[in-house]
């Protein structure tokens, strides 16, 4: 029997992958070693955390609110997940189903339009849904620990998840699909801002319309009510993330038939938008694929108001040759929609975490009564979040900058000028880039926290030295193990070297967070009085903590430009 | 001028060129053949410092490429055969780019820019971004930014690839003038009949080894047959044409 065109494009892919596999397979057990490092530290840690949070929440004392607040507050979650979801299958299907190079080829093809578009759709909802499955299992996880489950809620929870993940991927794509058709797909930074502003503005409405400014008003955690009408409404059984709710918490009390019953509830609601995916693909997918294509012989550098015109004037003090790499970089950047893309998926959810963070200084007093030193624990964990923020920016836009230099590598080999030029260009604007950033927000989220002087004064310090020290290790690595042949910076930023970045950037802010925080905390909690402060007890925090950053800031730049150095084109 | 003395460069077990000798003189065109996997690309990334040669020496006017890289850098023009750029940028913006690396003043820049670009049919596309560019006049993007710091030594790898007629007329009479005005132009490539109107002498490579260098009469002498280069080509390198 024939193959069809969807099984012979999915087994070439296949074969990519495990020319991939065997292309590394030199260093397979390191991969999976620091696979299953990365895996055990974000999930293991993450389920720590909420386990520690939903126990808390199931304890005696918490009761009889604490089981209702626990299954909305999950409610809630997901819902900020499915919006993220939607979110990100629009902008990933747009760049995968519309701009896609390799669609050319495809086009050329005679394959229907409708099998290259569920290529594209699978291809779409894996890059999208990888990391909601990582960040919801430590939740699925602690949930279980915490409630006492029985062992068929894992596999049943496994099942629920997987229509939970279909239905955003079919809604994004019909997004897509309308949006593509009448609207250049290559406008993707536009749509992005569109679509970032409608979701702020609904967002605002919404707020607006149910009351929640009120809520927000609140000072303390008495008034238990109004907390749970605030957090049902994020859980409405029109909802898909209210049906994923119902199904979790009826697989945890063993109740198998209802638990079926979501589950039918949230795969007919998936299967049906995946309907009118299908039903849509023929008619509209050609349309906005030409329209794209269409669109992508208009695009020029920027108009006569253009900001990136101005971008060279106040970098007239530079020498001509670290200019010229500076305005470069930011061009390309800027321009390039899958670095934007990222950007906005990543402001969305630093959008979500300050106003988490907001909710959480609100209730402050009162969370005090039943966690001592809140105040104190809440500012190191915004400062030790700010850094696996940056942690994260780090590895995924300034690791990858040196690989993507890549195919025209040979410009920047031919100038007459030291090669290495092009690192310390790349790590001072890195660095510069990741300061501002991560202060803006460390400013931000303190003046929210209302933290006291001494905790800022420690939070801009660590922030100033940790921009440094985590450009160093990704602008480091970055040049020890570059690959020029990739020029997808995600996948860049996914491989051997980008993961080994991502764990080497978590236990360098584990440890900075760590010599930091203990010596407070331990005097906080009174087993230290100021008095006792003297040198010797805070000389060995100190000593390890300059140590781990002279280290961090020295070795990867150093060790990164001999390489660079020695490298060959 | 280009002097390469004993060139070696080899891959872990394979060395793709062995012991190659060559001087090209300023004011001459030399055109540098072989079949495919000869060692022509590898030959010039050792030239231009893209690659570190195992043996031997590459001197580009009098400095060796890899004692004294930004002198010889300088001298240099380099035409890839791939005319990978930076496709976000316009243009214009990558012209002042490479203008800035070599350090061009921006007011000559500007005048090489309108030459080059009038000259190649590129100035209605000047503030295009260059993903929008076709093939060939990526080429003639490349021709442009490799002559606007006026390079003593030329080195073209394939240069015709994705040119239309006019351009590939354009581009003999560039590398005709260039060399009539005292500058070495290093050709390699597979259009046999471009370098036989426009080189003064060929270079010959074959796996790896330069088996022959000289005019085209020093050519016949050398394979003693009488033809056109394509002819010569074929004997020399053993390959056949099959009807």
């Amino acid at each position: 029997m024939a193959l069809t065109p969807v099984k012979i494009i999915f087994g070439a892919k296949q074969k990519i992958i495990n020319n991939y596999i065997q292309d590394m397979r030199r260093h397979i057990w390191i991969h999976i070693l620091m696979g299953l490092g990365v895996v055990f530290l974000l999930v293991g840690g993450g389920t720590a955390f909420f386990y520690v949070l939903f126990d808390f929440l199931l304890s005696e004392g918490f009761q009889p609110f604490g089981a209702d607040l626990l299954n909305y507050l999950i409610g809630m979650i997901f819902l900020a997940f499915f919006s993220m979801l939607v979110f990100s299958n629009i902008i990933i299907t747009l760049s995968t189903t519309y701009i896609s190079r390799e669609l050319d080829f495809y086009m050329s093809l005679p394959i229907m339009h409708r099998s290259l578009f569920v290529v594209k759709l699978v291809e779409s909802i894996i890059y999208s849904s990888w990391a909601f499955a990582i960040l919801a299992l430590p939740i699925f996880m602690a949930y279980g620990a915490a409630g006492h489950v029985p062992w068929s809620y894992y596999p049943l929870t496994i099942l629920m998840v997987v229509p939970f993940l279909l239905l955003p991927g079919a809604l994004g794509a019909i997004i897509t699909m309308l949006i593509s058709a009448y609207l250049p797909a290559r406008k993707t930074r536009l749509i992005s801002i569109i679509l970032a502003g409608g979701t702020i503005l609904a967002t605002t409405l919404t707020v607006r319309i149910l009351g929640f400014r009120r809520i927000f008003s609140l000072t303390d955690i008495k008034d238990f009510g109004e907390i749970m009408n605030f957090l049902r409404v994020g859980n409405d059984p029109v909802l898909p993330n209210y049906w994923l709710t119902q199904g979790i918490i009826h697989a945890g009390r063993g109740e198998v038939w209802v638990w079926f019953y979501w589950f039918c509830v949230l795969l007919s609601s998936a299967l049906m938008f995946l309907l009118v995916c299908w039903w849509m693909a023929p008619r509209l997918y050609y349309r906005g694929w030409c329209l794209s294509k269409e669109s992508a012989t208009q695009s020029m550098a920027g108009g006569r108001f253009s900001l990136l015109n101005w971008v060279e004037k106040p970098l007239r003090f530079l020498p001509s040759q670290t200019r010229a790499l500076v305005v470069k970089d930011i061009k390309t950047f800027w321009r390039d929609p899958a670095q934007w893309t990222q950007i906005i998926i990543l402001f969305g959810l630093l959008f979500i975490y300050i106003a988490n963070l907001r909710s959480a200084a609100r209730y402050a007093g009162a969370i005090n009564i039943f966690l001592p030193r809140w105040q104190m624990l809440l500012s190191f964990f915004n400062l030790g979040a700010t850094c696996f923020i940056l942690s994260i920016i780090t590895t995924r836009f300034i690791y990858p900058m040196l690989s993507l230099e890549g195919r025209q590598f040979w410009l920047i080999g031919l100038a007459p000028m030291d090669r290495c030029r092009i690192v310390w260009e790349k790590y001072w604007l890195s660095a510069l880039s990741a300061l501002v950033m991560a202060g803006g927000m460390m400013l931000f989220s303190n003046s929210i926290l209302k933290v006291d002087v001494v905790m800022r004064v420690i939070s801009a310090l660590t922030i100033l030295i940790m921009s440094f020290g985590l450009t160093s290790l990704s602008v480091g690595l970055g040049a020890i193990s570059p690959d020029f042949k990739e020029d997808n910076p995600a996948r860049i930023a996914n491989g051997f070297g980008g993961t080994m970045n991502v764990i080497l950037s978590l236990i360098y802010t584990g440890l900075v967070i760590t010599f930091e925080l203990l010596p407070m905390y331990l005097d906080a909690l009174g087993r230290r009085t100021l008095a006792s402060w003297h040198l010797t007890y805070i000389i060995p925090y100190v000593t390890a903590f300059l140590i781990v950053n002279v280290i961090t800031i020295v070795l990867p730049m150093k060790m990164g430009l001999i390489r660079w150095r020695r490298m060959e084109m | 001028m280009i002097v390469l003395e004993d060139l070696t460069k080899c891959f872990e077990e394979v060395c793709a060129v062995r012991d190659l000798t060559l001087s090209v003189p300023a004011g001459e065109v030399f055109a540098f053949l072989g079949p495919n996997g000869a060692g022509k690309t590898t030959t010039i990334k050792v030239m231009t410092g893209l690659l570190r040669p195992t043996r031997g020496r590459a001197i580009l006017g009098g400095f060796d490429i890899q004692k004294q890289p930004f002198e010889a850098k300088r001298l240099i023009g380099y035409i890839p055969d791939h005319p990978y750029v930076y496709e976000k940028l316009s243009g214009a913006e990558f012209f002042h780019f490479i203008g800035d690396l070599f350090r061009v003043p921006r007011k000559d820049q500007d005048e090489k820019m309108e030459y080059y670009f009038n000259l190649f049919g590129l100035m209605s596309a000047r503030d295009k971004l260059i993903e929008n560019y076709s093939h060939g006049m990526k080429q003639k993007l490349i021709m442009s930014i490799s002559l606007l710091h006026d390079p003593r030594i030329i080195i073209v790898d394939e240069p015709m690839v994705g040119l239309d007629p006019q351009s590939m007329r354009i581009v003999k009479g560039l590398f005709r003038d260039w060399a009539k005005k005292g500058a070495t132009v290093f050709l390699s490539t597979h259009a046999l009949s471009v370098a036989e109107e426009v080189a003064d002498r060929i270079g010959l490579i074959h796996k790896g080894s330069l088996i022959f260098h000289g005019t085209l009469d020093e050519m016949r002498s050398f394979a003693h047959k009488e033809g056109n280069l394509e002819e010569l080509f074929l004997e020399l390198t053993g390959s056949e044409i099959s009807d």
